[in-house]
C-alpha cells in the first residue's frame, strides 16, 4: 500500500471512497473541528462514543489544536492504546485493523483501539480431536490465537514477532518462538522468508505454505499445521518456530519431518506404551494404504504364482464374471473412492454422511452383485482407503494418496518390479526434501527411530531434539 | 520435473508397445489347476487336468497342447498334486527340468488315470510325503524316491504309502 499526500480529511476520505462500511464524523470541540473515522464492523461504535468522543467533548476545551492533540494523546481519552499516525498510510492501516482515528487538522491524527468483540470464540478442535487434552482450538483472529497461546505458555520469553504480509490483504502474520530456547538461526531464517513475501494477498492456507516453504515440486507438506494450541505450544517447546496468520484458524510449525507428520495429538494424551503401539499401527496403516492396491495388482496380474493357491483360487473365482482386467478394476475403484471423498468434502456435513453411505455401501454392494467389480478388489481399495485415514494430517495423507496412484500405475505396468521402482522413487523423493534445512527423513537417520516410532517416556526424555539446534538442550532436570 | 514426466511417458509408451519384459495375466481367464495326472503312452505324454487334456511327444509339447485346447489360460503354478500314471515316473527328469509345476506339489503314483472329479479333495486329505522338490533333490544326489501309490478301490481312490 502506498498512499502519498498530506494528512487531511479529503485525502483520508479519498482512500476509502465508495467503502460502505467507512464512517466519518465531524465534531466541534472548543472551536476546533475534528474528524473521527472508523470502519463499521471492525470497531465498536459504543466504545468510540464512550471512550473517545465523550471525553473529548467534555474535557477537550481550551488551547490550540496542538494542545488538544497532546491532551487527547496523553490525558483526556480513556483508551489504553493510542497511537499517533504520522501519515496517510498509518491512518489507513490502523483503520483496517479495528482502530478509530481522530484527525486533528494541522496537528496530526491519533488512532484509538476500539475493536469490536464480534468474533468467533475458541471452540473444540474439529479435526484433531483427542479423548483427553484441551478443547481450545485456534480461531480466525490472530489476537485471540496469541491469547490462547499465552494461556498455554505463560513464559515472558514467548516472542510474538508481528509483521504485515500482502500488499492488498495486509494480513497480520505472527512468528512465535521462545527466546533463549529456539535456534536464533531458525528464527532469523523464518523472519527472512516472511519478509521476502511480496504478494497481493496472503489469505489462503496454500498461499502461506507455498510462499513460506518456497513452493517445492512436492505434494508432501513442508510445514505442519495444527488447530490445537497445546500442540502448537509443544512444538515451540521442542525448539520449533510457529506461525499464526490472521484469518486462518490454525497455526503452522516448522521445521517438519516424517516423524512429526506421523505423530498425533493423542500421543501426548496417553501413556508411552499405548502411544508407541498407536504410532507403529499408524506406520503399518500408512504402508498398507500406500502399497496394498499396487501389491494386489502386481500379485494378481503379474505374479499369481506367488499367492497361496487357495487365495489365488478365491481371487480368480471372485473375478470370473467381471469383464474388466484387474488393473482397470483397481484404478477405477481408486478413482471412485477419491470422487466419493471429494464429493463428501464439498457437501454439507449431513448430506456428506448420506453420500458416504450411499456411495460406500449401496453402490459398492450393487457393483459387486452386478459383477462390475470383484469383491477382492473392493476389499483391497476399501482397506487401503481406511488405512489412509489412520494417517494423521490431511496434507500428508493427501500426498500419500497421490503416491498410491503413482505406485499402482507402475505396478500395473511392471508388476512387483514397478512397485519396487515406485517405492524407491518415493524414497528418493522424500530423501531429497527438507524443511527449513531439516531433512524430511531425519528421524530415520538414527537407530532409535527417535520420535517417529517410539514415544519415549516423558520422565526420561530429558533433552530436546538436538538436530533442531535449540539454545537450551535440556527440558527437565 | 520435465525429466520425470518424460521418463514416465517413455515407460508407459514402452509398456503399451509391449517393449517391457513383463507379462501380465488376465486374472479372470486363469484356469488354475489343482491336480495334474500324467501318463506315458506309446504315442507320447498325456496330461489330464481339471482344465482339459493335452497330448504330445514330450512333456513340454503336451503342456503346450493343453494350453491351446483349454478355454482360458491354464495356470500350472497352483497345482498341488502330480499323479504319475503308468510309466510316467520315467519322465520325471523332464518335468523337473521344465519347472512347469511348483516344487511343493505333492507326487503320487498310480497304475492308471483316475477320475478327475473329487480327486483333488481326496488327495488334499491324504498328503504325500514326497514332493516335486524332494524328487529334484533326490535326483541331484543320485537317489531314487518312491512316491505313494494311488489305487482305485470299490469305495473310491485310496493312497497306499
Amino acid at each position: 500500500m502506498d498512499y502519498t499526500g498530506e494528512l487531511n480529511h479529503e485525502n483520508i476520505q479519498a482512500i476509502f471512497e465508495g467503502a460502505g462500511d467507512f464512517n466519518s464524523r465531524l465534531i466541534r470541540v472548543g472551536g476546533h473541528i475534528l474528524y473521527i473515522y472508523s470502519i463499521d464492523g471492525l470497531t465498536s461504535g459504543g466504545d468510540i462514543s464512550h471512550y473517545v468522543i465523550k471525553p473529548l467533548m467534555r474535557d477537550g476545551f481550551g488551547g490550540t489544536m496542538h494542545d488538544l492533540y497532546d491532551r487527547a494523546l496523553h490525558s483526556v481519552v480513556y483508551n489504553s492504546v493510542a497511537a499517533p499516525c504520522e501519515d496517510l498510510e498509518a491512518v489507513a492501516k490502523k483503520l483496517v485493523n479495528g482502530f478509530s482515528v481522530v484527525l486533528f487538522g494541522g496537528a496530526g491524527a491519533i488512532a484509538f483501539e476500539d475493536k469490536t468483540t464480534e468474533k468467533r470464540f475458541p471452540s473444540a478442535p474439529q479435526v484433531e480431536n483427542t479423548v483427553k487434552g484441551p478443547k481450545d482450538a485456534f480461531t480466525e483472529t490472530v489476537r485471540t490465537n496469541t491469547s490462547i497461546l499465552r494461556r498455554h505458555m505463560r513464559t515472558p520469553a514467548l516472542r510474538l514477532h508481528e509483521t504485515i504480509v500482502g500488499r492488498r490483504s495486509l494480513t497480520n502474520v505472527t512468528l512465535a518462538y521462545i527466546d533463549g530456547l529456539t535456534s536464533t538461526e531458525l528464527v532469523e531464517q523464518m523472519k527472512k522468508r516472511i519478509a521476502s513475501i511480496d504478494i497481493d494477498g496472503l489469505v489462503t492456507p496454500a498461499a502461506v505454505e507455498e510462499y513460506i516453504t518456497g513452493s517445492r515440486p512436492t505434494a508432501f507438506p513442508l510445514l505442519q499445521y495444527t488447530e490445537r494450541a497445546d500442540r502448537f505450544a509443544q512444538g515451540l517447546l521442542d525448539g520449533r518456530v510457529g506461525i499464526l496468520v490472521d484469518g486462518l484458524p490454525l497455526g503452522y510449525l516448522a521445521p517438519v519431518d516424517f516423524g512429526y507428520l506421523l505423530s498425533s495429538p493423542e500421543d501426548r494424551g496417553t501413556d508411552y506404551i499405548s502411544a508407541t503401539f498407536l504410532r507403529a499401527l499408524r506406520i503399518v496403516a500408512m504402508l498398507v494404504g500406500l502399497l496394498l492396491p499396487a501389491l494386489y495388482v502386481a500379485m494378481s496380474a503379474f505374479h499369481p504364482e506367488m499367492l497361496p493357491t487357495q487365495l489365488l483360487t478365491a481371487i480368480i473365482e471372485s473375478k470370473q464374471a467381471v469383464p474388466f482386467p484387474t488393473i482397470l478394476e483397481v484404478m477405477g475403484l481408486l478413482i471412485a473412492f477419491e470422487l466419493l471423498q471429494e464429493a463428501g468434502v464439498s457437501m454439507p456435513q449431513s448430506i456428506g454422511q448420506s453420500l458416504s453411505i450411499i456411495g460406500g455401501l449401496v453402490v459398492g454392494t450393487a457393483a459387486v452383485e452386478a459383477k462390475i467389480v470383484s469383491p477382492a478388489a473392493l476389499i483391497v481399495v476399501a482397506a487401503a482407503g481406511i488405512c489412509g485415514y489412520a494417517v494423521p494430517g490431511r496434507g500428508f495423507s493427501d500426498a500419500l494418496r497421490i503416491w498410491r496412484f503413482i505406485i499402482t500405475i507402475l505396478a500395473s505396468v511392471a508388476g512387483l518390479f514397478g512397485l519396487t521402482a515406485g517405492s524407491l522413487l518415493l524414497l528418493v523423493h522424500l530423501a531429497g526434501l527438507d524443511s527449513m534445512g531439516r531433512a524430511y527423513l531425519a528421524p530415520f537417520s538414527r537407530v532409535s527411530g527417535s520420535h517417529s516410532v517410539i514415544r519415549n517416556r516423558l520422565v526420561k526424555s530429558k533433552h530436546r531434539d538436538s538436530s533442531l539446534h535449540p539454545q537450551d538442550l535440556k527440558n527437565q532436570r | 520435473m520435465k525429466i520425470w514426466i518424460a521418463a514416465v511417458g517413455l515407460v508407459l509408451l514402452l509398456a503399451f508397445a509391449g517393449g517391457l519384459p513383463f507379462s501380465n495375466h488376465e486374472t479372470q481367464k486363469l484356469l488354475p489347476l489343482h491336480t495334474v495326472q500324467v501318463e506315458l503312452t506309446e504315442d507320447g505324454v498325456h496330461i489330464v487336468s481339471e482344465a482339459g487334456e493335452g497330448y504330445g511327444a514330450t512333456w513340454s509339447e503336451a503342456v503346450r497342447a493343453l494350453h491351446e485346447s483349454a478355454s482360458g489360460e491354464v495356470f500350472f503354478d497352483t497345482a498341488e498334486q502330480l499323479v504319475l500314471c503308468s510309466r510316467a515316473i520315467n519322465i520325471v527328469p523332464e518335468i523337473l527340468e521344465e519347472k512347469t509345476l511348483r516344487p511343493a506339489a505333492q507326487v503320487y503314483r498310480s497304475r492308471e488315470l483316475q477320475p478327475v472329479e473329487g480327486l483333488n479333495e481326496y488327495l488334499s486329505s491324504q498328503e504325500s510325503d514326497v514332493s516335486l522338490g524332494d524328487l529334484l533333490a533326490a535326483q541331484e544326489e543320485g537317489m531314487r524316491l518312491q512316491p505313494p501309490l494311488l489305487v482305485q478301490t470299490k469305495s473310491g481312490p485310496e493312497v497306499r504309502q
